[in-house]
């Protein structure tokens, strides 16, 4: 059994001014299929950057990463976007739906974005919303829905594409403990059924022990394995 | 990305942020409004103008006459002697340099045929009209005043274009009188008119209907000897003193005349005028040659026939060179030009001095229309005496010494033609005033009087205001497309953030924003034309209003030909200009769109992520 993600050597620095900044300091890692992974450490540890770079939404300075035996770090702007809309999957901490779409419609962007049919993506869409259980909300706008009705939306169009990775940057961190709740049993259920690995920033012990693999980061690097 | 799917996006954000979307809307809508009302309303007023308010004049405004400068002018010099006259007409090579002028259609001399005794006596009913000068135009420059083809064609009419100011008959009314005194000093300083000068001789304007004139067909009789003045004046005294003469005394002058004629010529035909046919195909009503136009093509004939009618009638009597000049006067010829000069040279130098602005040089006598006896009204005044015989072209060498009478009838053909006018015919009213700083240039004097001033100044108007309101447009348009298409992008960035970690690729991201500006400019377009054309009714309704005050507050006090302007000419809408003003709106939000777009397809995925 292959590896989902590895993470070589990875580093990443940025010019804060004259200042040379190292988010991200030869961070190395793997995780094999099937598994998922929480990211735990506090705020300035770079691991919204090891997310960034992970799910190839900012270049990196040094290092590799490989998704699926594939390595995103010399792949085209078309290629890459290509591949996220393919493979990975994406919740935010700042939930972030299209004020201007429906739930269904939000779901179907990524459908859309890949070139599906509409009528296939719409579909789609509502099966996963029924999944999320939402069905009734379809036709709603984000701001109709409340914020953990947003982020189970948010997670279903994570899903869409069935891609083979999520990236979830603390997609708890808005919500109360009862939504929370429902929305990481909503994820790790759909993930697990679909053969997705999950890989999840978060601050929160007890959310981290539910993953398979857990790595700490401290000032840009791996605490422990 | 299918494209559709993208235009679909943006009816979506359209639907539910429409507040955001009219700041780009509404402004075009109002350009556009304005656009079509203001072009339609500037072509409309142009319109008025040319077709209904002026008529022919706006026509006119594509002619500039050029005339000889008269400021050097002497009336002593011009009695005195012939030759010492500046001599600054114009002639062919005049012509030449001027149609070398950029935006100049045609230059063409106005040359006055020597003939003299030009009358009609059919034209208006018991009255005789009587053509001081004939001038010669050409085709290009006939089209100012008609829109007959002016040429002459053997066999039919002959196509004249008359001269409102010849349309007068002149007579004599001594009252119950004989006898007439005068206080000579108007006379001599010229203080006076022409109608305190000599009371008896009355001159009035016929009255004619332009429409029924135009077409008409008369007879012109041309030559035929001067109508001998009925009357002596005697300046010995302080006062004039003016005697009409006796039925005897005419007689006897009548009979000395024609037995003086027959010594050389048959005085029949030498009294006889030859006769054409001529049909009315335009009247000028306001130039300042003061003369009536035959075409081009016909001056040789007639001059040939004119010449070539004295030569026949001839008896045979070699004329003495002595009697030439004097007791008999014609036009002259030096070998170059056939002059209307010594007496003979009336013509010429009415014209001037009618047209002359400077207004103190009428001290000329009185109007050429009436003939008399030796041609200048004063008589022997100025020393002018001897039977005028029309046709007679009295060879002279260059000391202006009488050499004999010539014998060749192409002898006008041949000559050389000056003229005190050159009509400059311009291709575009536009250019007018370019080209006459260019004729200026060229070193002829040419000044715009103030009526032509006056349509100038509304036209240029009407330009620059259509030039005005086009570059600001450009900018305006420009602008609005970049101000908000940047303000909406800059507040889309987590937006377009989402989009890219979704994975939409750049390419689609520009083609997102490019058709988001596109459809709300499209939105804002078509509500505007329509609202355009519709309000076009409206501003039309208080557009001939203010026009019809203009005309009347303005235009009627230079122009005394100022019809109504019927309303419906300001409901037209200028659909060229509505086409203009939609390329130039789509080009310009298309570039400032894809400007402005291309930062939007540069903003990173990163900006789903952060958590600000």
């Amino acid at each position: 059994m292959g590896n989902i993600l590895e993470v070589k050597k990875l580093t990443k620095k940025y010019e804060d001014g004259d200042i040379e900044v190292t988010a991200l300091d030869n961070v190395s890692f793997s995780l094999p299929e099937g598994f998922d992974l929480a990211i735990l450490g506090p705020s300035g540890s770079g691991k919204t950057t090891l997310l960034q770079l992970a799910g190839g939404l900012d270049t990196m300075t040094l290092g590799d990463v490989i998704i699926s035996g594939q390595s995103i770090k010399n792949m085209s702007d078309g290629e890459i976007s290509d591949f996220r809309n393919q493979t990975m999957g994406f919740i935010f901490q700042m939930i972030n739906l299209h004020d201007f779409f429906t739930a269904k419609e939000n779901i179907m962007l990524p459908m859309l974005v890949a070139g599906v049919n509409r009528e296939e993506a719409e579909e789609k869409a509502l099966k996963l919303l029924e999944k999320v259980g939402l069905s009734p909300r379809a036709n709603h706008l984000p701001k109709q829905l409340s914020g953990g009705e947003q982020q189970r939306v948010a997670v279903a169009r994570a899903l869409a594409n069935d891609p083979k990775i999520i990236f979830a940057d603390e997609p708890t961190g808005k919500l109360d403990k009862a939504n929370s709740k429902l929305v990481i049993d909503i994820l790790e259920n759909l993930s697990h059924e679909n053969g997705m690995s999950v890989i999840m920033i978060t601050h929160d012990e007890n959310i981290a022990k539910r993953f398979s693999r857990v790595i700490k980061l401290e000032n840009g690097s791996v605490k422990n394995n | 990305m299918k494209l559709k799917d993208i235009l679909l996006i943006n009816i979506k954000k359209l639907k539910t942020k429409t507040k955001k979307a009219l700041f780009l809307i509404i402004p075009i809508f109002v350009l556009i409004t304005l656009s079509v009302i203001l072009s339609s309303q500037i072509t409309n007023i142009q319109a008025a103008m040319t077709n209904s308010v002026f008529g022919t004049i706006s026509q006119k405004f594509t002619l500039i006459e050029v005339k000889t400068e008269t400021t050097e002018f002497n009336p002593s010099q011009m009695f005195n002697s012939t030759s010492s006259v500046e001599d600054n007409r114009f002639s062919a090579l005049d012509e030449t340099t001027l149609s070398t002028i950029e935006g100049v259609k045609s230059v063409s001399l106005q040359t006055t045929l020597p003939v003299k005794n030009a009358k009609t006596t059919d034209l208006f009913t018991d009255k005789t009209v009587s053509f001081s000068s004939l001038s010669t135009l050409d085709t290009t420059s006939a089209e100012i005043y008609t829109t007959s083809d002016f040429t002459y064609t053997e066999g039919e009419a002959i196509p004249i274009i008359l001269n409102a100011s010849a349309l007068t008959y002149s007579y004599e009314d001594w009252g119950d009188k004989t006898e007439i005194a005068m206080d000579t000093s108007s006379i001599v300083r010229g203080q006076g008119g022409a109608a305190q000068r000599l009371s008896f001789l009355k001159t009035e304007a016929i009255t004619y209907d332009k429409d029924s004139l135009i077409g008409t067909t008369f007879t012109m009789q041309v030559g035929g000897l001067d109508t001998i003045q009925d009357y002596t004046m005697d300046r010995s005294s302080g006062t004039m003193v003016i005697k009409k003469l006796t039925d005897e005394e005419m007689a006897t002058k009548v009979s000395d005349r024609k037995t003086a004629i027959s010594t050389y010529w048959n005085y029949d035909q030498v009294s006889t005028p030859i006769t054409y046919t001529f049909v009315v195909v335009g009247i000028v009503d306001d130039n300042t040659a003061n003369t009536t136009y035959v075409p081009q093509n016909f001056a040789d004939i007639l001059v040939t026939d004119y010449i070539s009618h004295e030569i026949s009638a001839r008896n045979g009597t070699e004329i003495p060179t002595t009697v030439l000049n004097s007791t008999f006067t014609g036009v002259t010829y030096d070998g170059v030009e056939i002059k209307t000069s010594s007496s003979g040279m009336i013509g010429q130098m009415a014209r001037r001095m009618d047209s002359s602005s400077s207004g103190n040089m009428n001290n000329g006598g009185i109007p050429s229309e009436r003939p008399t006896e030796g041609g200048l009204g004063f008589g022997g005044e100025f020393g002018s005496t001897g039977y005028y015989i029309p046709g007679l072209v009295i060879q002279v060498d260059s000391s202006n010494n009488v050499t004999g009478a010539v014998s060749d009838s192409n002898v006008y053909t041949t000559s050389t033609k000056y003229g005190d006018y050159l009509d400059v015919v311009i291709d575009n009213v536009v250019n007018r005033t370019a080209i006459i700083e260019a004729i200026n240039d060229a070193g002829y004097a040419y000044q715009d009087t103030d009526d032509v001033a006056v349509f100038d100044k509304l036209q240029s108007t009407l330009n620059t205001v259509s030039s005005i309101f086009m570059i600001s447009f450009i900018v305006l348009v420009s602008a609005l497309v970049a101000f908000t298409m940047s303000k909406f992008i800059s507040e889309s960035i987590r937006e377009i953030g989402i989009f890219r970690a979704i994975g939409m690729r750049k390419n689609s991201v520009l083609a997102m924003f490019i058709s988001q500006s596109l459809l709300y400019v499209l939105i804002g377009y078509v509500a505007g034309i329509g609202l355009g054309i519709a309000l076009n009714f409206v501003a039309g309704y208080f557009v001939s209003g203010w026009f019809n005050t203009f005309l009347i507050e303005t235009v009627a006090k230079t122009f005394n030909v100022v019809n109504t302007v019927d309303k419906s000419i300001f409901f037209g809408i200028n659909f060229t200009s509505i086409g203009i003003y939609t390329a130039l709106l789509i080009g310009i939000s298309s570039i400032i769109a894809v400007i402005t777009s291309l930062s939007a397809s540069k903003v990173s995925p990163v900006e789903a992520i952060k958590n600000e």
